[in-house]
């Protein structure tokens, strides 16, 4: 509450006749002592001094909150636009869905409702749904239920207006479901309206946020989830798909890169969860570099993974000018020729994207094991639209995690492509020296390879110019005969992680893997 | 496929017992189950997930091995799956149900020498 001193008597009051525990942040207010005014009504007051902005006061009651032992809060603006009794509406969603915001909906027919409002309104919309790919409804109301815990777990960095636009984006990137709860607005005549929202300063960071909103949605790098659902996983991607080949198709892949440098400036400077996961590899491979040179890097990667996905977004929309060149193909000639099937064994390097494009012309039918991604099988089958036939998902989130599928597709003289140097979290693994440490490994790849009797070929692929790619079969892994399994993983892993790593020396900012695969974990091992 | 009986000649429950058994012995052989003894498993118990002997999918590769080559036998279809490996009993009754030689490969290859 800032300067809302007419008001916020009877708010305050009004709130508890319904909720037994009511709370005021005064920010900086200058035109009236809100604890004087409150004294008689033991409703506490916390002060900012300064203002601090909405943000600010809002973290500032959710920390109270918090300590306090509360788990949800209602935020109401003290200005009198919002009706107490509207709380009602909050309290059996609350209930039924503690871990969601609850947004109340501003019915906009009254009248007094400034045209600029409503336009902000759908504005701001607008924006978030470009943000989270999901459609959320008056974005801009302050009347909201937050879970406490989550609120103070989204690290945010707007703090004044922008906070709470801001606040939802990062909740639906995390997971927690966000609702609407209709509820009456009132707007005084022009003449009596108190806000403290400037129209120019604040609008400006409000774009300035959403900016650097669309743009972190767009990076390829992961959320942190703090509530799961399996149904809401892929929600938002069609947006976000369109709006990609929107800027290819305008700017064109050098347009498209050149977005790159704020984005990835921005959180190679201050999103420190993924600058420390980049880290994990870039202090074994640049040990010698120091603090400022490894930020550089760390920016380099981001520009380098932030290009991957561009051409591979370009490719999935169709584009053709990218180059493929293939080395040691012929290593994999007598596989290819082979009625029996064989695996691919490839890594977060490069783009596997292309890699796959550079499969077409074999007369094999590639198997991926991943994570289907709904968009991309609908429009273009993975960029390999005129062999899209010979291109299947094997989904490892499947019955016993696609097993069945890959021994299979593996007997019936097909390719099956695993990821080698990381895949699901509890995959079991296998500890191998990599880079001067000791690095896990999945086994599911070499534990194919052995139970099918089949050779694993080892594939990687590096962004080498503006539009050119090279593809490489690096080696071939095979169990010698008698070998048991055990061995056999032991001995591929390490080749396979000495094949990666002879890859590094020659493209350093090309690893993606962005996990710390050195830390020791309790993880299953094979050993 | 139901000639098993020329196959074994034995009667069926009491082959089904035989499969059990072995199975349970290859298992233990075949995965290094070092701390299970192969009596200790249970018929019924689930074989994969978090209770009974929770076995993961990596596991599963060697028992679809397993089926290959000692039963003759390939599950085509995965939904068919969730309901052969349930248990040890699901298991013995899907091999002697569909297997050319449901004591295993080594005990067909016996048979055909006396």
């Amino acid at each position: 509450m800032h300067n809302n001193a007419g008001t916020i008597r009877a708010v305050a009051l009004g709130c508890r006749e319904i909720v037994p525990q009511v709370l005021i942040v005064d920010d900086g207010s200058r035109d009236a002592d809100l604890r004087a005014l409150m004294a008689d009504t033991g409703i506490p007051v916390i002060r900012h001094e300064v203002n601090r902005g909405k943000g600010e006061a809002l973290l500032t009651a959710a920390r109270a909150v918090s300590e306090r032992g509360g788990t949800t809060m209602i935020a109401i603006d003290g200005d009198g636009q919002h009706y107490p009794r509207d709380l009602c509406a909050f309290l059996p969603v609350i209930a039924e869905d503690p871990d969601a915001i609850v947004i109340g909906e501003r019915d906009m027919s009254g009248p007094n409702v400034p045209g600029s409002s409503r336009f902000g309104r759908k504005f701001s919309d607008f924006w978030l749904r470009l943000e989270t790919g999901m459609p959320i409804r008056d974005t801009q109301s302050g009347f909201r239920a937050y879970p406490v815990r989550h609120i103070l777990a989204l690290a945010c960095a707007g703090r004044k207006y922008d906070f709470e636009v801001e606040v939802l984006a990062r909740a639906a990137w995390a997971g927690l479901p966000i609702r609407n709860v209709p509820i009456d607005v009132w707007y005084p005549p022009a003449a009596e309206r108190i806000s403290s929202f400037r129209p120019f300063m604040d609008n400006l960071w409000l774009t300035h946020r959403h900016v650097l909103l669309v743009t972190r949605r767009f990076l390829p790098l992961p959320h942190r989830k703090l509530v799961t659902h399996p149904d809401q996983k892929k929600r938002g991607t069609a947006l976000g798909f369109w709006f990609f080949i929107m800027a290819v198709r305008f700017t064109g892949l050098r347009g498209a890169y050149g977005l790159l440098f704020i984005v990835c400036s921005w959180y190679a400077l201050f999103d420190s969860a993924i600058v420390q996961s980049a880290l994990a590899y870039l202090k074994r491979r640049f040990p010698t570099h120091g603090p400022l040179r490894q930020r550089w890097n760390v920016y380099r990667l981001f520009i380098a993974q932030g290009r991957c996905l561009i051409d591979r977004y370009y490719l999935i929309h169709g584009g053709d000018q990218l180059r493929f060149h293939k080395r040691n193909f012929d290593q994999i000639t007598p596989l290819l020729q082979c009625e029996r099937g064989f695996l691919l064994l490839t890594a977060h390097v490069g783009n596997w994207q292309s890699a796959m494009v550079s499969l077409e012309g074999w007369k094999k039918t590639v198997h991926l094991l991943m994570r289907p991604d709904p968009h991309e099988m609908r429009t273009q089958k993975l960029g390999l639209h005129q062999h899209a036939d010979r291109v299947r998902i094997i989904n490892p989130a499947g019955y016993l995690g696609g097993v069945l599928d890959v021994m299979n597709a593996l007997d019936a003289g097909d390719i099956v492509s695993v990821m080698g140097d990381r895949d699901y979290e509890n995959s079991r693994k296998v500890a191998v020296g990599f880079m001067g440490g000791v690095a896990q490994f999945p086994c599911s790849g070499f534990v194919f390879a052995h139970a099918a009797r089949r050779p694993i070929a080892v594939l990687f692929s590096a962004k080498t110019g503006p539009y050119d790619y090279d593809v490489q079969i690096a080696g071939i892994i095979a169990s010698h005969p008698g070998e048991t399994k055990a061995a056999f993983i032991r001995r591929g892993a390490q080749e396979y992680a000495a094949l990666l790593e002879n890859y590094l020396q020659h493209h350093p900012l090309q690893c993606f893997l962005f996990q710390d695969i050195w830390k020791s974990s309790a993880t299953k091992s094979n050993a | 496929m139901h000639n098993n009986m020329n196959n074994t000649n034995l009667p069926k429950e009491e082959l089904l017992q035989k499969v059990r058994a072995q199975l349970k012995e290859l298992l233990v052989s075949h995965l290094a189950l070092e701390d299970i003894k192969p009596e200790e498993i249970g018929d019924d118990e689930p074989i994969f997930g978090d209770q009974g002997l929770g076995l993961d999918s990596l596991d599963a590769v060697e028992i679809v091995v397993l089926l290959q080559r000692n039963y003759g036998l390939n599950i085509k279809e995965t939904e068919k799956g969730t309901e052969i490996f349930r248990s040890i009993n699901a298991l013995a009754n899907y091999i002697v149900e569909n297997s050319p030689h449901p004591l295993g490969a080594e005990s067909a290859a016996a048979e055909e020498e006396k």
